[in-house]
């Protein structure tokens, strides 16, 4: 009798279990079959009333069922399980175009975008980056650069002067002084910053704008040096292998002096609208430092020679970003800024 | 300035293989600037000479013509509108099918009835002037039917733009001349020497005029001749075409004449009309103050004691090397002529000029310190061509030829070593003599050095040392024919600006949270300062301001970048923005500081009350900690707090003791003054300062064994009680509390005065595990402290 309940609770358990659907119904199943008061409890119970050996071989079938139970509530649980996930999962949907929370990245002004990778790229290079007042002396400005006093460079026209004398900074040149003054050559330097000019302003023009200077100096810097270095610098900048070329330039502070041209990238010397079809865009000014300029700095020309360079950021930003007008690099306004943001 | 290249060939053979492009190129690379350059005169071998053989009136048109006309091989009849010619008069044509520069196409048409085979041309047309008056007359002598460029060769030329900027330090290159002497040295060729035949300028009897020079210390040289029967007509159309070709407008013989040779030698002259001299005699001297000479502009002008002039019987007639007065040149009665070619002080020049406010093409030339050697040569060609000209021309007397102050020889000892050591690139020794040489100079050698005699047209001013010398060799043989070479360093990290990098940093940090970098001018002026009562301490103020905006520097970055906010504001309501950049100002002791600051602001739709504040300072914060600031500390403003500032949503920002700057929104006065809407905060700190405190260091703690136990609390308490007040007690009730944190406060309806406050508080011990009678027991003292601190449990 009790063989007989063992064995057709064995059927009906296959056949719940074959037939539950849900994770709910299977915790139904597991309550009824292997709960405190589930039906193989019930039955064990009632195997006090017989005698041993039936009590031995109906526990021994009960307990099979009891691991066979059980294994196989896990083994459909798991199943119905995943398939519940599985529905969630079907069931969660959201519309990820849709950017409700916003986070804004904030911008780097384009000058310091061009003046932080320029240090970047210097300091790989082994150059210290220096930086000066912006109010100089006339000392730093003209007069240590080999610019005479009677040089048109000093007019009013171009330079603000202050009340006691002093200027504002006309070209970061001035670092090249007082980087020899604070360091033994070899050296290896550059400055960025502010410089200043009377000028009105317009589309291309601005008092107020950035420079970035640099400066080499050791025994027997030549001429070979100073074109391979720059042709190096321009390629970092400019990313690509760039072609330029050496014209006479007259700067006071440096004697040979040139204006260094790059081949246009676009058109790579051809000519294009870019470089107004003359192949080569105007880049910065450069040279061996003149001997009055290492004398200024404290360095014996007959000893060391070295070069220098000068270059204008906003324009380089300019042209690397596209801007056409010089004016809003100044004055912060949210139109310009956020185009420097990338989204 | 504009060069012909025909003119330069008056002094060289070019060869005829160098294309224009190349030489423009060359020119760039080895002298100065060419920025553009122009072929002129290709169009001419499309027109021919026709003479005119009838002339008759249109049937059908009062102000037209017919006009046979014969161009050699055959005869065309032409419609035409000019009246300027008569029978047998030489004219251009065009025939049918020609296009004239500026897409003229020339076609067979019908002119009211009549047909017109072709076009008679005025000069304009064909690019000699801009003379529209009438046809062009062709000379006589002109083969019918002979294309032009070959009756005007000259016409056929490459007009160049040289970048005058190039050319400052290049007195030699201000006339044609100069440019020959470069290229002889680049392509090595011989270029016409300067000789001058003294005998030529002896005339009979005594000069008209005298000349005496009162400031021989600013006239290196002065030169003048006396020339009689001349007459003022054209110039010679050879003349009169290129002036017009490098872009002078020819005037009369005379005029053209002096402008011819500046532009040959870069020698500017005055003609004087010598019977217009009052006293026959001119003085070379300072102006008095005050002097005011009308210039031939018809422009008056006030000179001073710096300024030279040259003066008649009558006082000053001309500003010395920048302007001649309206009465001192010749006119159409002309018939005696003093021809002038001085040689002024480069800088007085130039500061009369910029002061007179006239920059002409003398002065422009004098104030790059001209050769005086050229001086004479100049008067000597202007007499050659006016002899050609005129055949009956009188010199009287002698020369004038005034020296004053000495342009000194100078000799520079230099080697064939150094110039190839300083270049990188071994030139050969016959190289550079050759290069030298061509360009005027005088060698000496021994053994390996070189003394160069440099040539009296570079010694004024560009040429004096060894590296002068090195720029020449490097120039002509050509800086892009070296080959680029690595400079040997030490492999050496350089020393970093960590000024630079903690700069960065800052602005990283703030960008990552949404605020954007703004550059605004380190230039102000008093009353933009004066919006935020900013204390005036030692502003420094410009000379010579070019606007009104800017005429001192800024103290503060505050006033701009309120502008920036309120500008801004237009665009949106809701933005962060930050300015990092110096300021200003003159310390007590005179000293002038540019100290770093930063400014960062935040403008939002208003909601509730203080909330841009808190944003900021949650901000602020994040830098702070990121930029590693030690203790960083928020305290009511007080005594620090300026007008504009809020009275209540301000506070001071300190680490341990140190003040560092501000946070506040602005007070309502100021928000309405300013015009500022919704909520903004504004911070300000000293970033220096902050550079300079000695930073938190990073080190690492093992995470704590024992669990925490936290309970929180929630406090009714006065509405103007300060959190952190409260926070303070807490933490200070027993060691084991290890960290107080506010959960939230709010305004119950009931309490109007008072707010609830939500704490949460935790204990911890790094020695055990806290049981609960200790935590009862400590949570049992915060409240009984906060009690007695009149903070109640709500």
């Amino acid at each position: 009798m009790i063989k007989q309940n063992l064995n057709t609770m064995g059927q009906s358990f296959q056949s719940e279990i074959e037939k539950a659907t849900n994770i709910d119904e299977i915790d139904n199943i597991k309550v009824k079959y292997l709960g405190k008061k589930g039906k193989l409890a019930d039955l064990m119970k009632q195997l006090k009333s017989l005698d041993k050996e039936e009590k031995i071989e109906i526990g021994k079938q009960a307990n099979l069922f009891k691991t066979q139970f059980q294994d196989q509530i896990k083994e459909k649980s798991k199943q119905l399980k995943r398939v519940k996930f599985d529905q969630q999962m079907e069931n969660e949907w959201v519309d990820i175009t849709l950017d409700p929370i916003k986070t804004q990245m904030g911008s780097l002004h384009p000058i310091t975008m061009v003046q932080n990778k320029l240090e970047y790229i210097f300091e790989s290079m082994g150059f210290q980056v220096l930086d000066g007042p912006h109010i100089e002396s006339e000392y730093y400005n003209f007069e240590a650069l080999n610019i005479p006093t009677h040089h048109p460079a000093r007019d009013m026209q171009d330079t603000f002067y202050f009340e006691d004398g002093n200027l504002l900074r006309t070209q970061t040149s001035t670092i090249q002084i007082r980087g020899m003054e604070s360091l033994e050559p070899p050296l290896r330097i550059i400055g960025t910053g502010k410089v200043f000019r009377c000028e009105r302003t317009d589309a291309s023009h601005d008092s107020c704008f950035h420079q970035l200077e640099g400066m080499m100096v050791d025994k027997n810097i030549s001429v070979a040096h100073l074109i391979h270095f720059m042709k190096t610098m321009l390629s970092e900048i400019f990313e690509s292998d760039v072609k330029v070329r050496l014209r006479p330039g007259y700067f006071p502070f440096v004697e040979p002096g040139f204006e260094l041209d790059m081949a246009c990238l676009l058109c790579q010397g051809k000519g294009c609208s870019v470089c107004s079809r003359v192949g080569w865009i105007e880049l910065l000014g450069c040279g061996m430092t003149h001997p009055n300029v290492l004398k200024a700095g404290g360095v014996d020309p007959s000893k060391y020679s070295g070069f220098a360079f000068g270059m204008g950021m906003d324009r380089l930003a300019m042209m690397r970003y596209g801007i056409t007008d010089i004016r809003p690099l100044h004055g912060g306004n949210l139109n310009f800024m956020r185009r420097f943001t990338l989204k | 300035m504009k060069i012909s290249l025909n003119w330069i060939c008056d002094f060289i053979e070019l060869n005829t293989d160098i294309s224009t492009k190349e030489l423009v190129e060359t020119i760039t690379l080895s002298v100065c600037e060419i920025e553009g350059y122009q072929e002129t005169g290709t169009h001419l071998k499309n027109i021919v000479v026709a003479e005119v053989l009838d002339i008759k009136p249109h049937p059908k048109a009062e102000k037209l013509i017919i006009v046979e006309v014969n161009i050699g091989k055959s005869k065309q009849s032409v419609v035409c509108g000019a009246k300027n010619f008569k029978i047998g008069d030489k004219v251009p044509y065009v025939a049918p099918g020609i296009t004239l520069p500026g897409n003229i196409k020339i076609e067979k048409a019908e002119v009211r009835g009549m047909e017109s085979c072709g076009m008679l041309c005025a000069e304009d047309e064909l690019y000699f002037s801009d003379d529209h008056s009438g046809l062009m007359l062709l000379p006589q002598d002109a083969i019918n039917g002979c294309a032009l460029d070959l009756v005007f060769p000259d016409q056929v030329d490459v007009i160049m733009e040289v970048d005058n900027k190039s050319i400052t330090h290049r007195p030699d290159l201000w006339g044609h001349y100069g440019f020959a002497r470069e290229l002889g040295a680049i392509y090595r060729l011989p270029v016409k020497p300067l000789v001058m035949k003294s005998e030529f300028l002896k005339g009979e009897g005594k000069g008209i005029i005298d000349v005496d020079v009162n400031c021989k210390d600013l006239v290196p040289r002065f030169c003048g001749l006396s020339v009689s029967n001349v007459s003022v007509t054209d110039s010679p159309s050879f003349i009169q075409h290129r002036l017009t070709r490098v872009g002078l407008r020819p005037i009369n013989n005379l005029v053209d004449l002096t402008n011819y040779v500046m532009l040959e030698y870069g020698q500017p002259m005055h003609a004087f009309d010598a019977e217009e001299i009052p006293g026959n005699k001119l003085t070379v001297q300072i102006a008095e103050e005050g002097t005011r000479l009308m210039t031939l502009y018809n422009k008056e002008v006030t000179l001073g004691q710096n300024d030279m002039t040259i003066c008649d019987a009558n006082g000053a007639s001309v500003v010395a090397g920048v302007i001649g007065g309206l009465n001192s040149g010749v006119n159409e009665k002309t018939t005696s002529i003093f021809l002038e070619a001085a040689n002024w002080d480069p800088v007085a020049i130039r500061k009369t000029s910029t002061r007179i406010g006239l920059r002409t093409d003398a002065s422009q030339r004098f104030e790059k310190a001209l050769d005086p050697e050229i001086s004479m040569l100049a008067i000597y060609k202007a007499v050659k061509i006016l002899r050609r000209v005129m055949p009956d021309i009188k010199i009287s007397g002698q020369p004038v030829d005034i020296r004053g102050k000495e342009i000194k020889p100078i000799r520079i000892k230099t080697s064939f070593s150094f110039i190839s050591k300083r270049l990188g690139k071994n030139i050969e020794e016959d190289e550079i003599r050759s290069i030298l040489t061509h360009l005027g100079f005088t060698l000496k050698e021994e053994g390996n050095d070189i003394y160069l005699d440099v040539p009296t047209h570079r010694r004024t001013k560009d040429v004096s040392i060894p590296e002068d010398i090195v720029e020449e060799i490097g120039r002509i043989h050509g800086f892009n024919n070296i080959t680029p070479i690595a400079p040997l360093f030490p492999i050496k990290t350089p020393a970093f600006n960590l000024e630079h990098q903690f700069r960065a940093m800052g602005r990283t940090v703030l960008i990552k949270t949404g605020f954007h970098e703004a550059y605004n001018y380190p230039l102000t002026n008093q009353s933009s300062e004066d919006r935020f009562s900013i204390v005036p301490k030692g502003i420094m103020k410009l000379l010579n301001p070019v606007a009104d905006h800017q005429v001192q520097m800024r103290t503060s970055l505050l006033p701009h970048f309120v502008d920036t906010i309120k500008n801004n504001q237009k665009i949106t309501l809701d933005f962060r923005v930050f300015e990092l950049g110096r300021i200003y100002y003159k310390d007590s002791e005179s000293q002038i500081k540019e100290p770093h600051k930063l400014i960062t602001g935040l403008s939002k739709t208003k909601s509730s009350l203080g909330d841009a504040f808190f944003q900021l300072k949650s901000y602020t914060y994040n830098l702070m900690i990121r930029l590693q600031i030690p203790h960083i500390e928020w305290l009511p403003l007080e005594d620090k707090r300026t007008e504009f500032q809020h009275k209540h949503i301000s506070a001071a920002i300190y680490s341990d003791s140190q003040f560092l700057g501000t946070i506040f929104s602005f007070s309502p006065e100021y928000m309405d003054r300013l015009n500022i809407k919704g909520d903004v905060c504004i911070a300000e700190l000293d970033f220096d300062k902050m550079f300079l405190l000695e930073k938190r260091e990073f080190t690492y703690k093992e995470p704590p064994k024992y669990p925490s136990t936290r309970f929180e609390i929630s406090l009714l308490v006065p509405q103007r009680t300060f959190y952190e007040t409260i926070a303070e007690l807490i933490k200070g009730v027993d060691p084991l509390v290890s960290k107080v944190g506010f959960l939230d406060v709010y305004f119950p309806e009931e309490h109007p005065d008072k707010k609830s406050l939500s704490i949460s508080i935790e204990f911890r011990s790094r020695e055990k595990t806290l049981d609960t009678e200790t935590v009862n027991e400590l949570q049992d003292i915060v409240v009984q402290k906060l009690a007695e601190a009149d903070y109640n449990l709500r």
